[in-house]
Protein backbone atom coordinates (compact mmCIF):
# COMPACT_ATOMS: atom_id res chain seq x y z
CA UNK A 1 0.00 0.00 0.00
CA UNK A 2 1.35 2.97 -0.55
CA UNK A 3 1.16 6.31 1.67
CA UNK A 4 -1.19 8.28 -0.49
CA UNK A 5 -3.49 5.63 -0.57
CA UNK A 6 -3.20 5.30 3.46
CA UNK A 7 -3.35 8.83 3.55
CA UNK A 8 -6.93 8.21 2.63
CA UNK A 9 -7.93 5.55 4.68
CA UNK A 10 -6.50 6.93 8.33
CA UNK A 11 -9.33 8.92 8.66
CA UNK A 12 -11.75 6.53 8.65
CA UNK A 13 -9.32 3.53 10.43
CA UNK A 14 -9.84 6.07 13.02
CA UNK A 15 -13.24 5.60 13.30
CA UNK A 16 -13.03 2.35 12.83
CA UNK A 17 -14.75 2.46 9.57
CA UNK A 18 -13.10 0.73 7.36
CA UNK A 19 -13.65 -3.08 6.07
CA UNK A 20 -11.97 -5.58 7.74
CA UNK A 21 -9.56 -6.54 4.40
CA UNK A 22 -8.85 -2.73 4.21
CA UNK A 23 -8.25 -2.43 7.81
CA UNK A 24 -5.67 -5.14 7.67
CA UNK A 25 -4.08 -4.09 4.80
CA UNK A 26 -3.67 -0.46 6.19
CA UNK A 27 -2.33 -1.92 9.89
CA UNK A 28 0.52 -3.46 7.76
CA UNK A 29 1.52 -0.24 6.03
CA UNK A 30 1.47 1.81 9.81
CA UNK A 31 3.76 -1.01 10.87
CA UNK A 32 6.33 0.10 8.28
CA UNK A 33 5.67 3.59 7.98
CA UNK A 34 6.36 6.18 10.52
CA UNK A 35 4.71 9.33 8.97
CA UNK A 36 1.23 7.21 8.58
CA UNK A 37 1.42 5.89 11.97
CA UNK A 38 1.89 9.63 13.54
CA UNK A 39 -0.65 10.69 11.45
CA UNK A 40 -3.31 7.73 12.53
CA UNK A 41 -2.16 9.05 16.17
CA UNK A 42 -3.10 12.70 15.03
CA UNK A 43 -6.57 11.29 13.86
CA UNK A 44 -7.22 9.13 16.97
CA UNK A 45 -6.47 12.10 19.42
CA UNK A 46 -8.46 14.17 17.24
CA UNK A 47 -11.45 11.94 17.18
CA UNK A 48 -11.24 11.74 21.22
CA UNK A 49 -11.17 14.98 21.65
CA UNK A 50 -14.35 15.58 19.71
CA UNK A 51 -16.00 12.71 21.85
CA UNK A 52 -14.82 14.34 24.79
CA UNK A 53 -17.31 16.82 23.78
CA UNK A 54 -20.17 16.08 26.71
CA UNK A 55 -23.87 16.73 25.60
CA UNK A 56 -25.02 20.10 26.81
CA UNK A 57 -27.26 19.86 30.28
CA UNK A 58 -30.46 21.87 29.27
CA UNK A 59 -32.39 22.90 32.22
CA UNK A 60 -35.86 20.95 33.67
CA UNK A 61 -37.56 24.38 32.53
CA UNK A 62 -36.07 24.52 29.10
CA UNK A 63 -37.14 20.97 28.73
CA UNK A 64 -40.90 21.19 30.80
CA UNK A 65 -41.50 24.24 28.41
CA UNK A 66 -40.93 22.49 25.54
CA UNK A 67 -42.81 19.20 26.18
CA UNK A 68 -45.81 21.78 27.95
CA UNK A 69 -45.66 23.34 24.15
CA UNK A 70 -46.01 19.68 22.32
CA UNK A 71 -48.37 18.72 24.46
CA UNK A 72 -50.69 21.75 24.03
CA UNK A 73 -50.37 21.19 20.10
CA UNK A 74 -51.80 17.72 20.25
CA UNK A 75 -54.01 18.45 22.25
CA UNK A 76 -55.40 21.14 20.00
CA UNK A 77 -55.06 18.16 17.10
CA UNK A 78 -56.87 16.01 18.87
CA UNK A 79 -60.04 18.82 19.33
CA UNK A 80 -59.82 19.69 15.88
CA UNK A 81 -60.16 16.02 15.09
CA UNK A 82 -62.72 15.27 17.97
CA UNK A 83 -65.20 17.99 16.20
CA UNK A 84 -64.52 16.34 12.91
CA UNK A 85 -64.94 12.66 14.73
CA UNK A 86 -68.56 14.52 16.03
CA UNK A 87 -69.64 14.68 12.00
CA UNK A 88 -68.40 12.06 10.68
CA UNK A 89 -67.53 8.93 13.11
CA UNK A 90 -64.89 6.75 12.27
CA UNK A 91 -63.35 9.85 10.41
CA UNK A 92 -60.14 9.50 8.36
CA UNK A 93 -57.89 10.03 5.16
CA UNK A 94 -59.34 7.33 3.19
CA UNK A 95 -62.61 8.27 4.29
CA UNK A 96 -62.93 11.63 3.23
CA UNK A 97 -61.11 11.04 -0.01
CA UNK A 98 -64.01 8.61 -0.90
CA UNK A 99 -66.49 11.04 0.60
CA UNK A 100 -65.57 14.09 -1.11
CA UNK A 101 -64.97 11.67 -4.57
CA UNK A 102 -68.27 10.71 -4.38
CA UNK A 103 -70.13 14.29 -3.57
CA UNK A 104 -67.87 15.66 -6.78
CA UNK A 105 -69.12 12.66 -8.97
CA UNK A 106 -73.08 13.00 -7.59
CA UNK A 107 -72.19 17.05 -7.97
CA UNK A 108 -71.48 16.32 -11.44
CA UNK A 109 -74.18 14.17 -12.63
CA UNK A 110 -76.51 17.02 -11.42
CA UNK A 111 -75.02 19.89 -12.95
CA UNK A 112 -75.12 17.34 -16.00
CA UNK A 113 -79.12 16.89 -15.59
CA UNK A 114 -79.96 19.99 -15.17
CA UNK A 115 -78.06 20.80 -18.86
CA UNK A 116 -80.25 18.70 -20.64
CA UNK A 117 -83.45 20.21 -18.91
CA UNK A 118 -82.94 23.71 -19.77
CA UNK A 119 -84.22 24.98 -22.71
CA UNK A 120 -81.93 27.15 -25.38
CA UNK A 121 -81.02 29.97 -25.23
CA UNK A 122 -83.20 31.36 -28.36
CA UNK A 123 -86.34 29.84 -29.13
CA UNK A 124 -86.73 30.17 -33.12
CA UNK A 125 -90.53 29.56 -33.03
CA UNK A 126 -91.26 32.18 -30.45
CA UNK A 127 -88.54 34.60 -31.67
CA UNK A 128 -88.07 35.09 -27.94
CA UNK A 129 -84.87 36.98 -27.19
CA UNK A 130 -83.13 36.22 -23.53
CA UNK A 131 -83.04 39.30 -22.00
CA UNK A 132 -79.67 40.44 -20.26
CA UNK A 133 -79.53 42.22 -17.19
CA UNK A 134 -80.33 45.72 -16.80
CA UNK A 135 -82.75 45.74 -19.96
CA UNK A 136 -86.54 46.01 -19.20
CA UNK A 137 -88.48 43.79 -22.27
CA UNK A 138 -89.89 47.35 -23.77
CA UNK A 139 -86.35 47.77 -24.95
CA UNK A 140 -86.08 44.66 -25.68
CA UNK A 141 -89.25 44.80 -27.66
CA UNK A 142 -88.16 48.10 -29.74
CA UNK A 143 -84.84 46.87 -30.64
CA UNK A 144 -86.10 43.76 -31.93
CA UNK A 145 -88.76 45.91 -33.85
CA UNK A 146 -86.40 47.77 -35.39
CA UNK A 147 -84.37 45.03 -36.33
CA UNK A 148 -86.86 43.21 -38.18
CA UNK A 149 -87.84 46.16 -40.27
CA UNK A 150 -84.11 47.15 -41.05
CA UNK A 151 -84.10 43.83 -42.19
CA UNK A 152 -87.14 44.19 -44.51
CA UNK A 153 -85.90 47.19 -46.01
CA UNK A 154 -82.47 45.31 -47.31
CA UNK A 155 -84.32 42.56 -47.84
CA UNK A 156 -86.15 44.64 -50.45
CA UNK A 157 -83.57 46.79 -51.67
CA UNK A 158 -81.50 43.62 -52.25
CA UNK A 159 -78.55 45.27 -49.97
CA UNK A 160 -76.21 43.27 -47.39
CA UNK A 161 -77.07 44.06 -44.00
CA UNK A 162 -74.59 47.37 -42.53
CA UNK A 163 -72.59 46.03 -39.45
CA UNK A 164 -72.61 47.97 -36.68
CA UNK A 165 -69.63 49.62 -36.16
CA UNK A 166 -66.86 48.42 -33.01
CA UNK A 167 -68.27 51.39 -31.15
CA UNK A 168 -72.19 51.77 -32.71
CA UNK A 169 -74.38 50.36 -30.84
CA UNK A 170 -77.27 48.55 -33.07
CA UNK A 171 -79.97 51.22 -32.10
CA UNK A 172 -77.87 53.50 -34.49
CA UNK A 173 -77.62 50.76 -37.12
CA UNK A 174 -81.73 50.65 -37.34
CA UNK A 175 -81.65 54.50 -37.55
CA UNK A 176 -78.86 54.36 -40.30
CA UNK A 177 -81.02 52.53 -42.83
CA UNK A 178 -81.83 54.39 -46.07
CA UNK A 179 -85.55 54.89 -46.10
CA UNK A 180 -88.07 53.51 -48.60
CA UNK A 181 -88.60 56.51 -50.85
CA UNK A 182 -90.76 55.01 -54.05
CA UNK A 183 -93.78 56.86 -54.57
CA UNK A 184 -95.74 55.30 -52.28
CA UNK A 185 -94.43 54.96 -49.88
CA UNK A 186 -93.10 59.02 -50.09
CA UNK A 187 -97.01 59.51 -49.88
CA UNK A 188 -96.80 57.71 -46.30
CA UNK A 189 -93.43 59.11 -45.33
CA UNK A 190 -94.62 62.67 -46.18
CA UNK A 191 -98.17 63.07 -46.60
CA UNK A 192 -99.99 66.50 -48.13
CA UNK A 193 -101.05 68.30 -45.51
CA UNK A 194 -102.01 71.07 -47.56
CA UNK A 195 -105.46 70.11 -50.10
CA UNK A 196 -103.52 72.76 -52.45
CA UNK A 197 -100.63 70.76 -52.61
CA UNK A 198 -101.94 67.44 -54.38
CA UNK A 199 -101.95 69.21 -57.88
CA UNK A 200 -98.19 69.84 -57.51
CA UNK A 201 -97.74 66.61 -56.07
CA UNK A 202 -99.75 65.19 -59.26
CA UNK A 203 -96.79 67.29 -61.72
CA UNK A 204 -94.56 65.54 -59.27
CA UNK A 205 -95.08 61.78 -59.99
CA UNK A 206 -92.35 60.12 -61.71
CA UNK A 207 -94.30 58.57 -65.10
CA UNK A 208 -93.16 54.82 -65.35
CA UNK A 209 -90.50 54.56 -68.53
CA UNK A 210 -89.82 51.45 -69.54
CA UNK A 211 -89.97 50.40 -72.68
CA UNK A 212 -93.65 48.95 -73.20
CA UNK A 213 -95.15 51.89 -71.46
CA UNK A 214 -93.13 54.25 -73.74
CA UNK A 215 -95.08 52.61 -75.97
CA UNK A 216 -98.22 53.36 -74.81
CA UNK A 217 -97.43 57.09 -73.45
CA UNK A 218 -96.41 57.68 -77.14
CA UNK A 219 -97.91 56.05 -79.36
CA UNK A 220 -97.46 56.05 -82.79
CA UNK A 221 -100.12 58.91 -84.56
CA UNK A 222 -99.26 58.20 -87.82
CA UNK A 223 -99.03 54.06 -88.59
CA UNK A 224 -96.97 55.24 -91.53
CA UNK A 225 -94.98 57.53 -89.67
CA UNK A 226 -94.58 54.27 -87.69
CA UNK A 227 -92.35 52.63 -90.61
CA UNK A 228 -90.41 55.40 -91.05
CA UNK A 229 -89.61 56.37 -87.61
CA UNK A 230 -85.71 54.65 -86.25
CA UNK A 231 -86.05 53.63 -82.88
CA UNK A 232 -82.82 53.54 -80.99
CA UNK A 233 -82.23 52.31 -77.51
CA UNK A 234 -79.51 52.96 -74.98
CA UNK A 235 -79.12 50.72 -71.71
CA UNK A 236 -77.78 52.65 -69.01
CA UNK A 237 -76.02 51.37 -66.48
CA UNK A 238 -78.60 51.06 -64.23
CA UNK A 239 -80.35 48.16 -65.57
CA UNK A 240 -83.95 50.45 -64.83
CA UNK A 241 -83.11 52.81 -66.85
CA UNK A 242 -83.32 52.71 -70.66
CA UNK A 243 -82.79 55.55 -72.80
CA UNK A 244 -85.11 55.19 -76.45
CA UNK A 245 -85.10 57.74 -78.55
CA UNK A 246 -87.41 57.97 -81.78
CA UNK A 247 -86.14 59.75 -84.88
CA UNK A 248 -87.84 60.17 -88.59
CA UNK A 249 -85.54 58.17 -91.21
CA UNK A 250 -85.33 60.46 -93.46
CA UNK A 251 -83.84 62.84 -90.52
CA UNK A 252 -81.48 59.86 -89.88
CA UNK A 253 -80.15 59.57 -93.76
CA UNK A 254 -77.41 61.11 -94.65
CA UNK A 255 -78.10 64.35 -96.78
CA UNK A 256 -77.56 65.25 -99.67
CA UNK B 1 -10.82 -15.15 39.29
CA UNK B 2 -13.50 -17.48 38.30
CA UNK B 3 -15.31 -15.78 40.76
CA UNK B 4 -14.74 -12.31 38.94
CA UNK B 5 -15.69 -13.51 35.67
CA UNK B 6 -18.71 -15.09 36.73
CA UNK B 7 -20.04 -11.61 38.13
CA UNK B 8 -18.91 -9.93 35.23
CA UNK B 9 -21.43 -12.61 33.34
CA UNK B 10 -24.08 -12.22 35.46
CA UNK B 11 -23.69 -8.61 35.56
CA UNK B 12 -24.02 -8.39 31.88
CA UNK B 13 -26.79 -11.07 31.61
CA UNK B 14 -28.08 -8.21 33.96
CA UNK B 15 -27.98 -5.25 31.02
CA UNK B 16 -29.31 -7.11 28.80
CA UNK B 17 -32.26 -8.27 31.11
CA UNK B 18 -32.26 -4.49 31.56
CA UNK B 19 -32.21 -3.26 28.40
CA UNK B 20 -34.71 -5.88 27.44
CA UNK B 21 -36.61 -4.24 29.87
CA UNK B 22 -36.85 -1.07 28.64
CA UNK B 23 -37.12 -2.28 25.08
CA UNK B 24 -40.71 -4.11 25.90
CA UNK B 25 -41.48 -1.04 27.95
CA UNK B 26 -40.57 1.28 25.24
CA UNK B 27 -42.85 -0.99 22.69
CA UNK B 28 -45.68 -0.81 25.21
CA UNK B 29 -45.80 2.56 25.47
CA UNK B 30 -45.01 3.13 21.97
CA UNK B 31 -48.58 1.04 21.25
CA UNK B 32 -50.55 3.27 23.86
CA UNK B 33 -49.01 6.10 22.47
CA UNK B 34 -50.20 5.45 18.96
CA UNK B 35 -53.94 4.23 20.29
CA UNK B 36 -53.84 8.19 21.32
CA UNK B 37 -53.03 7.67 24.99
CA UNK B 38 -51.40 11.03 25.57
CA UNK B 39 -49.70 10.25 28.76
CA UNK B 40 -48.20 7.61 26.96
CA UNK B 41 -46.86 9.42 24.62
CA UNK B 42 -45.67 12.10 27.44
CA UNK B 43 -43.88 9.58 28.83
CA UNK B 44 -42.13 9.15 25.55
CA UNK B 45 -41.16 12.59 25.15
CA UNK B 46 -39.88 12.59 28.88
CA UNK B 47 -37.71 9.44 27.84
CA UNK B 48 -35.88 11.05 24.63
CA UNK B 49 -36.38 14.50 24.98
CA UNK B 50 -32.45 15.42 26.32
CA UNK B 51 -31.39 12.92 23.39
CA UNK B 52 -33.38 14.61 20.76
CA UNK B 53 -32.64 18.56 22.00
CA UNK B 54 -28.94 17.83 22.57
CA UNK B 55 -28.74 16.44 19.15
CA UNK B 56 -31.28 19.69 17.50
CA UNK B 57 -27.96 21.70 19.29
CA UNK B 58 -25.35 19.83 18.03
CA UNK B 59 -26.92 20.38 14.72
CA UNK B 60 -28.56 23.68 15.20
CA UNK B 61 -26.04 25.54 17.40
CA UNK B 62 -28.27 27.14 19.68
CA UNK B 63 -30.16 26.92 22.22
CA UNK B 64 -33.59 28.54 20.83
CA UNK B 65 -33.76 26.47 17.55
CA UNK B 66 -32.79 23.25 19.58
CA UNK B 67 -35.56 23.66 21.54
CA UNK B 68 -37.74 24.70 18.21
CA UNK B 69 -36.30 21.94 16.87
CA UNK B 70 -37.27 19.30 19.17
CA UNK B 71 -40.88 20.29 19.50
CA UNK B 72 -41.67 20.03 15.88
CA UNK B 73 -40.10 16.49 15.80
CA UNK B 74 -42.18 15.52 19.02
CA UNK B 75 -45.07 16.68 17.03
CA UNK B 76 -43.99 15.09 13.84
CA UNK B 77 -43.74 11.91 15.72
CA UNK B 78 -47.45 12.06 17.22
CA UNK B 79 -48.36 13.12 13.62
CA UNK B 80 -46.86 10.32 11.67
CA UNK B 81 -47.65 7.29 14.81
CA UNK B 82 -50.08 5.97 12.08
CA UNK B 83 -47.03 4.57 10.01
CA UNK B 84 -44.87 3.45 12.23
CA UNK B 85 -44.49 -0.10 12.54
CA UNK B 86 -43.90 -1.04 16.25
CA UNK B 87 -41.64 -3.58 14.91
CA UNK B 88 -39.02 -0.90 13.54
CA UNK B 89 -36.43 0.86 15.68
CA UNK B 90 -37.84 3.92 17.15
CA UNK B 91 -34.64 5.49 17.96
CA UNK B 92 -33.71 5.41 14.53
CA UNK B 93 -36.95 6.68 13.06
CA UNK B 94 -36.82 9.40 15.93
CA UNK B 95 -33.55 10.36 14.81
CA UNK B 96 -34.58 10.75 11.37
CA UNK B 97 -37.40 12.81 12.45
CA UNK B 98 -35.23 15.00 14.07
CA UNK B 99 -32.79 15.56 11.76
CA UNK B 100 -35.13 16.08 8.93
CA UNK B 101 -36.25 19.04 11.37
CA UNK B 102 -32.84 20.52 12.09
CA UNK B 103 -32.29 20.19 8.45
CA UNK B 104 -35.99 21.90 7.67
CA UNK B 105 -35.29 24.70 10.50
CA UNK B 106 -31.67 25.04 9.24
CA UNK B 107 -32.46 26.30 5.62
CA UNK B 108 -34.89 28.61 7.22
CA UNK B 109 -32.65 30.13 9.62
CA UNK B 110 -29.65 29.92 7.77
CA UNK B 111 -27.22 32.37 9.09
CA UNK B 112 -27.83 31.79 12.88
CA UNK B 113 -24.63 31.90 14.33
CA UNK B 114 -23.79 30.43 17.73
CA UNK B 115 -22.18 31.12 20.62
CA UNK B 116 -21.62 28.79 23.85
CA UNK B 117 -20.74 31.61 26.12
CA UNK B 118 -24.26 33.25 25.14
CA UNK B 119 -26.50 30.09 25.85
CA UNK B 120 -24.32 29.77 28.88
CA UNK B 121 -24.60 33.33 30.19
CA UNK B 122 -28.36 33.42 29.50
CA UNK B 123 -28.57 29.86 31.34
CA UNK B 124 -30.56 27.71 28.95
CA UNK B 125 -27.30 25.43 29.32
CA UNK B 126 -26.10 24.71 32.80
CA UNK B 127 -22.23 24.31 33.12
CA UNK B 128 -20.96 21.09 34.46
CA UNK B 129 -21.28 20.51 38.35
CA UNK B 130 -18.47 18.27 38.76
CA UNK B 131 -16.18 21.60 37.53
CA UNK B 132 -15.84 23.01 40.76
CA UNK B 133 -12.56 25.08 39.98
CA UNK B 134 -13.80 27.79 37.90
CA UNK B 135 -11.17 28.39 35.54
CA UNK B 136 -11.14 24.78 34.28
CA UNK B 137 -14.44 25.17 33.87
CA UNK B 138 -14.13 28.15 31.65
CA UNK B 139 -11.43 26.22 30.05
CA UNK B 140 -14.09 23.56 29.18
CA UNK B 141 -16.40 26.11 28.02
CA UNK B 142 -13.99 27.53 25.77
CA UNK B 143 -12.89 23.74 24.16
CA UNK B 144 -16.63 23.06 23.74
CA UNK B 145 -16.86 26.38 21.83
CA UNK B 146 -14.34 26.12 19.74
CA UNK B 147 -15.55 22.25 18.61
CA UNK B 148 -18.72 23.50 17.84
CA UNK B 149 -17.47 25.94 15.74
CA UNK B 150 -15.29 23.40 14.11
CA UNK B 151 -18.50 21.32 13.67
CA UNK B 152 -20.24 24.90 11.89
CA UNK B 153 -17.41 24.97 9.69
CA UNK B 154 -19.02 21.82 8.54
CA UNK B 155 -21.46 21.39 5.31
CA UNK B 156 -24.95 20.39 6.22
CA UNK B 157 -24.15 16.79 5.40
CA UNK B 158 -21.18 15.73 6.88
CA UNK B 159 -22.11 17.28 9.99
CA UNK B 160 -25.15 15.36 10.55
CA UNK B 161 -23.27 12.60 9.45
CA UNK B 162 -19.78 13.16 11.91
CA UNK B 163 -22.51 13.81 14.70
CA UNK B 164 -24.63 10.74 14.19
CA UNK B 165 -21.72 8.66 14.06
CA UNK B 166 -18.60 10.12 16.24
CA UNK B 167 -20.95 11.92 18.87
CA UNK B 168 -24.26 9.70 18.88
CA UNK B 169 -22.27 6.34 18.40
CA UNK B 170 -24.76 4.98 15.89
CA UNK B 171 -23.13 3.01 13.19
CA UNK B 172 -22.63 3.55 9.89
CA UNK B 173 -25.55 1.60 8.17
CA UNK B 174 -27.26 2.79 10.64
CA UNK B 175 -26.50 6.79 9.91
CA UNK B 176 -26.88 6.11 6.33
CA UNK B 177 -30.71 4.44 7.27
CA UNK B 178 -31.54 8.37 9.17
CA UNK B 179 -30.01 10.26 6.26
CA UNK B 180 -31.00 8.20 3.49
CA UNK B 181 -27.73 7.41 2.07
CA UNK B 182 -25.92 4.91 1.31
CA UNK B 183 -22.73 3.69 4.04
CA UNK B 184 -20.46 4.29 1.21
CA UNK B 185 -21.03 8.15 0.88
CA UNK B 186 -21.81 8.62 4.95
CA UNK B 187 -18.00 7.17 5.14
CA UNK B 188 -17.17 9.57 2.66
CA UNK B 189 -18.67 12.20 4.37
CA UNK B 190 -17.61 10.95 7.81
CA UNK B 191 -14.00 11.03 6.22
CA UNK B 192 -14.00 14.17 4.83
CA UNK B 193 -15.59 15.86 8.25
CA UNK B 194 -12.51 14.24 10.34
CA UNK B 195 -10.40 15.68 8.28
CA UNK B 196 -11.52 19.14 8.65
CA UNK B 197 -12.15 18.26 12.47
CA UNK B 198 -8.51 17.63 13.01
CA UNK B 199 -6.99 20.69 11.12
CA UNK B 200 -9.00 23.30 13.19
CA UNK B 201 -8.15 21.61 16.16
CA UNK B 202 -4.49 21.77 14.93
CA UNK B 203 -5.27 25.30 14.32
CA UNK B 204 -6.96 26.24 17.48
CA UNK B 205 -4.08 24.38 19.35
CA UNK B 206 -1.35 26.07 17.27
CA UNK B 207 -3.26 29.53 18.49
CA UNK B 208 -3.15 28.39 22.72
CA UNK B 209 0.84 26.99 22.72
CA UNK B 210 1.46 30.75 20.47
CA UNK B 211 -0.09 32.98 23.11
CA UNK B 212 -3.00 33.36 25.26
CA UNK B 213 -6.38 31.62 24.21
CA UNK B 214 -7.90 33.26 21.52
CA UNK B 215 -11.58 32.37 20.72
CA UNK B 216 -13.34 33.78 17.84
CA UNK B 217 -16.51 34.42 17.96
Amino acid sequence: MRCTHAEKLIPLFAGDDLAAREADALRRHLESCANCRRLAAEFEESRVWLRGFPAPQFNDLVLNDMRDSVLRDIGRIENRARRLQWIVPGWNLRFAFVTSLTLLLFGALFSLAINRRQPPRHDPESNKVELSPGKTPDDRANYAGKTEKSKAVRRKFGRKPIKPGPNESPQIEAERVVPDLTAQNMDAAFPATDPADTDIEAERVVPDLTAQNMDAAFPATDPDADQDALRIEIQTADPNIRIIWFARKSDASPQK
Amino acid sequence: MEIALMAEKIGGQDESRDREGAVAIMARLIIRAKAGDTTAFDQIIINHQRRVIALAWRLLGNQEDARDAAQETFLRVYKSFGRFDPAQDFNGWLYRIAVNVCRDLARKRRGNHFSLETEVESGAIAEPASHCNTESAAMLAQEQAILMRALATLPEKERAAIVLRDLEGLDTEEVARILGSSPTTVRSQISAARVKIKAFRERFLTDRRGAAPIVRN
